[in-house]
């Protein structure tokens, strides 16, 4: 017992020491280090991916450009990405190595409240600037109840996107009639409750709102419930895994609506592949697309919808992730340098035209972006049927397609 | 019980070990100031892993317990701290040892069912109590549900303070488990482990051996999640009650050394700075870490103690056989 | 009607359950090895399938599934040959740790290759189809899923009780010391068992993925469901098992109408806790140790 006492003295003792030699590896010279930690493994790699993707796009493109320019000089960007594996736990951690260890000035985020308020946490903590997207603004907030200092928030704004699905189906004809799917994850909480208060603003019936737990597989008696109370629109929010079992029951009992939302199940790349072609039809909110009038669409989708598997959320996520990258460094440059409280001030005082469209901060640190509804075609492309307006764009084909 | 717990402090006599785990700690303890935000960081999360596998490796190496439940230890601690800091306010420290005090009670309330069950019906039972209570927070609007539950302003301190907190908890678990392994109860304990039907042939009683050992564990893994609390600044229900604890608890204890002091610590340490250090491949990370687990275990299945005890046994035996 | 209906669909999707958790519940009975990595076998069956599908140009999912489940047999032999068996003198531990470790490398194998999105899912009619007699819904993958469960744990207990290999699998599981001095290469047989096991594994996968849909990451919580089936059932015992998945199949059923599916994990395994607490190892366990 003396000996191993002894031995976990040293040890303990040790790894102080070697700790107190190596802090860190820094940036060499002038160069500005920028830190993410973003799920590129686990349940929200689809999304994960293409977000890092956009910044590693965006720092490319800069630092070809020569880099940041302030101080009279041009400070390239150094990108240092970190894999967080979709766990909230290692996302913190790694925000915190980048900021500590890696001593990046500022932080870009991942996706989603789950990883991205963590994250948020830690940078405010710390006082770093941090800039995320794909997190619903509300969602952003609501986390801090005092508000946040140094992180910022560029997505679309629940209660709006919670409206497009009642816009969009406006525009066809049903007989109003609504089934919820939504799962016990925050979004699914959230986005279902208003939902429920938007509805009847629109005139429509929430005729029955099925929950249940993450993951689930097995829908049957969710399905018939749907099918016997015959609602004409369900609208789902749900991961992907549970959009397609949902779609292969429906298809089983033979239930056919009118139109079909899948907000966060259906906004996966390839999705009509995914699902067998039963997800030909389905509609989910989206924040790029062909038509959209946003200045880069063309060079976008030129550059990107190859590699990303068509025009689709995922190429969305991506022009976002390039965005706020370009915040960040023009935040960086009318800041002057990275001095975390002037760069956060100049962050917030961003106001101008991105490749994702508009970006200003109000005051809850977020920048709401306007969502449009879209729709999966036979070439596994997300076409706009709702435009920024709310008025339609490509006619909505229904009944869904793939179900019939 | 009481009596245990007297007999248990009748044992603190060896003044050797308990002087060297309270010396490192002052040391540790008082060099606070002169390590940067980013030692002080690591040191924490480090200390933090060592606390949650020492704690493990009292049920999981001690006893053979190999439980997959130590995540609900965790998420008490560390929700408990949150709520009882929010609503009732009270301060800081109290709150903590609270915290653990109730993790210490659900230990009490889980070990006593899951004691009937033994190996793997073990393991999985205390995984499906691990994933029930997961469902049940992921639902209970009291605790904000799926939501994050953000923690008061007051709980906030800086990284000094975090690291001074990490290193009391470490000294705490490290003086408190080897008292218990020491005691007659320790010592019970492992004899149960051994061959239970021997130590109930010598009048060893399962339950009573069992019992107190899972109630430390849930207060040193509860007081881990108080701390881990504090550092994390907001909690959700899958930061917390993830049964990625009792995992990365079990592999660090199983490539340190499964029951022998000092295997946790070298098990944090290796899969700390692996994580460390790795993060930086993306998702190769993930791939690197599970690769060097496998690789570690398959050849040294009894951990790395169990790798540098042979090795200094070989020199040993070498030498006595050069002597002759 | 509904609770005829509920009933029907929670016993037939306790089929597809019982399939998935069958090859962990013989490598269990033969080996005492917790299989972390059975999770990730089922995932594996399914994504082999669909190579192979993408290789020959088209072909029926469950009888490409079962070249895919050949391939993943032939595979797994040397994991567990010169992985795996070498560390399990060390006691249980050891082994869990690695088939953990063996899961997590296949998971981010396959993230990689991949990437994180669901396998497209394969169009086939039997997928999607629903009869429906005296006003009961039946989908015909669930039959073909309880189908195959019962022919695998009759074919599994044949196997066992009949042939030789059985008989040297029996003599293992008893006692691998002995069985090694009467010249049983135990180290073989292990693998062999471990072979077989992925053999159904895979088939258990190519059908989760027609019912319902396949991820790098879903292994896990297919783990879960089949750990919960084994162990309600009895570690070990297949008559156990298929039982197991129609009790798990039901009372998620059952739950899910009644109290809510938005409780179905804690419904579920609290009912494998108290399950366990009456019955320490299982309902149907051969041999209750001490």
């Amino acid at each position: 017992m003396k000996k191993q006492m002894l031995a976990v003295a040293a040890v303990v003792a040790v790894s102080g020491l070697a700790l107190s030699g190596c802090s860190g590896s820094g940036a060499a010279g002038d160069e500005i280090v920028i830190g993410t930690s973003v799920p590129l493994t686990g349940p929200l790699g689809t999304m994960g991916t293409p977000v890092s993707q956009g910044y590693q796009a965006a720092v490319d493109e800069i630092n070809a450009a020569g880099g940041v320019e302030f101080g009279g000089a041009k400070h390239k960007i150094k990108l240092v990405i970190q894999d967080n594996a979709s766990d909230p736990a290692k996302a913190a951690a790694q925000a915190k190595d980048l900021v500590l260890t890696s001593k990046a000035v500022a932080l870009l985020g991942p996706v989603t409240p789950p990883l991205s308020i963590p994250e948020a946490v830690v940078a405010d903590q710390l006082k770093v600037p941090f800039l995320t997207s794909i997190t619903p603004i509300r969602a952003f907030g609501g986390a801090a109840p005092e508000g946040w200092n140094y992180a910022w928030d560029v997505f679309f704004d629940e209660l709006q996107m919670t409206q497009t699905q009642f816009q969009a189906s406006d525009l066809i004809e049903t007989n109003k009639k609504v089934v919820l799917f939504t799962d016990t994850e925050e979004d699914g909480v959230v986005m279902g409750k208003l939902w429920e208060e938007n509805a009847p603003k629109f005139g429509y019936e929430i005729v029955a709102r099925e929950t249940f737990a993450v993951d689930n597989a097995n829908f049957s008696s969710q399905v018939a419930d749907a099918k016997a109370k015959g609602a004409d629109i369900v609208i789902a929010q749900v991961i992907p895994p549970e959009a397609i079992g949902i779609l292969k029951e429906m298809k089983a009992q033979g239930y056919d609506p009118k139109a079909i939302f899948m907000e966060k199940g259906g906004n996966t790349g390839n999705f009509v592949n995914i699902t067998g072609g039963l997800g030909l039809g389905v509609m989910a909110a989206n924040w790029f697309a062909e038509g959209m009038g946003l200045a880069d669409e063309k060079k976008f989708i030129d550059a990107y919808a190859k590699t990303i598997g068509g025009i689709n959320s995922d190429l969305g996520i991506l022009v976002c992730g390039y965005s706020i990258t370009y915040v960040l460094a023009d935040a960086i440059k009318a800041a002057g340098g990275t001095d975390a409280a002037k760069l956060s001030e100049a962050i917030g005082k961003t106001n101008g035209d991105y490749a994702i469209g508009h970006i200003q901060f109000t005051e809850g640190h977020s920048a709401p972006l306007k969502v449009i509804q879209t729709q999966w075609d036979s070439n596994n492309n997300q076409v706009m049927v709702l435009d920024l307006q709310g008025k339609a764009a490509t006619p909505i084909v229904t009944p869904e397609a793939g179900l019939k | 019980m009481i009596r245990q717990i007297f007999g248990f402090i009748a044992k603190f006599r060896d003044p050797f070990t308990y002087g060297t785990a309270v010396v490192v700690a002052a040391v540790l303890y008082l060099t606070a100031s002169s390590l940067d935000r980013g030692q002080q960081n690591d040191l924490t999360s480090l200390f933090l892993l060592m606390t949650l596998a020492l704690a493990w490796n009292l049920v999981g190496g001690y006893g053979g317990q190999f439980s997959l439940g130590h995540s609900i230890f965790v998420g008490v601690g560390s929700y408990a701290t949150a709520v009882i800091l929010t609503l009732l306010g009270w301060p800081l420290i109290p709150t903590m040892i609270i915290a653990a005090v109730m993790s210490a009670l659900i230990g009490l309330l889980l070990a006593y069912p899951l004691l009937r069950l033994r190996g793997p019906y073990l393991a999985v039972g205390s995984l499906g109590m691990a994933v029930a209570a997961y469902g049940w927070m992921i639902n209970w609007d009291f605790t904000k549900a799926s939501q994050a539950y953000a923690m008061p302003k007051e709980a906030q301190v800086d990284f000094a303070t975090m690291y001074q907190f990490a290193t009391v908890l470490l000294l705490i678990a490290i003086v408190s488990i080897v008292a218990l392994v020491r005691s007659p109860l320790g010592l019970r304990l492992v004899a149960l482990r051994d061959n239970e039907l021997g130590a109930a042939s010598i009048g060893v009683k399962r339950v009573r051996t069992l019992l107190p050992v899972w109630a430390l564990s849930g207060l040193l893994t509860g007081a881990m999640g108080a701390v881990y609390a504090v550092q994390q600044g907001t909690l959700t229900v899958d930061g917390t009650f993830n049964i990625q604890f009792s995992l990365d608890a079990a592999i660090i204890c199983v490539i340190g050394g499964l029951g022998t002091l000092s295997g946790p610590f070298i098990g944090a340490i290796i899969i700390y700075f692996l994580r460390k250090y790795s993060a930086e491949y993306q998702n190769y990370a993930l791939l690197i870490e599970a690769v060097v687990l496998v690789i570690v275990v398959r050849f040294f299945p009894a951990g790395i103690v169990g790798l540098i005890s042979k090795g200094f046994r070989a020199i040993v035996h070498r030498r006595a056989a050069a002597q002759k | 009607m509904d609770f005829v209906n509920n009933l029907v669909s929670g016993l037939l999707l306790g089929g597809l359950y019982a399939v998935a958790a069958l090859g962990l519940s013989i490598v269990f009975g033969t080996m005492k090895l917790v299989n972390l990595m059975h999770g990730q076998l089922l995932i594996l069956g399914a994504y082999l399938t669909s190579m192979l599908i993408a290789v020959i140009g088209g072909g029926d999912p469950l009888l490409v599934g079962i070249a895919a489940a050949a391939i993943l047999a032939v595979l797994i032999y040397p994991v567990q040959r010169y992985i795996i068996t070498p560390v399990m003198a060390q006691g249980e531990e050891p082994p869990m740790t690695v088939t953990f470790g063996i899961s997590v490398v296949i998971t981010t194998l396959l993230i990689i290759i991949f990437k994180s999105s669901p396998l497209p899912t394969w169009t086939v009619d039997y997928a999607t189809t629903q009869w429906e007699i005296f006003g009961v819904r039946i989908r015909e993958i669930y039959v073909i899923a309880t189908g195959i469960a019962l022919l695998f744990v009759l074919a599994l207990m044949w196997i066992l009780k009949r042939t030789a290999f059985g008989r040297q699998v029996r003599a293992a599981s008893i006692d691998a010391e002995a069985a090694g001095l009467v010249g049983i290469d135990v180290k073989k047989t292990y693998a062999r068992v471990m072979s077989l096991s992925s053999f159904v594994a895979a088939i258990a996968g190519v059908l989760i993925a027609l019912s319902f849909s396949v991820a790098p990451t879903t292994g896990t919580g297919w783990l879960l469901r089949a750990f919960t089936v084994v162990v309600i059932g009895g570690l070990g015992s297949l008559p156990g098992t298929l039982i197991g998945g129609f009790i798990v199949g039901l009372v998620e059923t059952a739950g899910a109408v009644w109290i809510g599916p938005q409780y179905r994990d804690v419904i579920v395994f609290g009912v494998l806790v108290v399950i366990l607490l009456v019955r320490p190892n299982g309902l149907f366990a051969k041999v209750a140790k001490a």
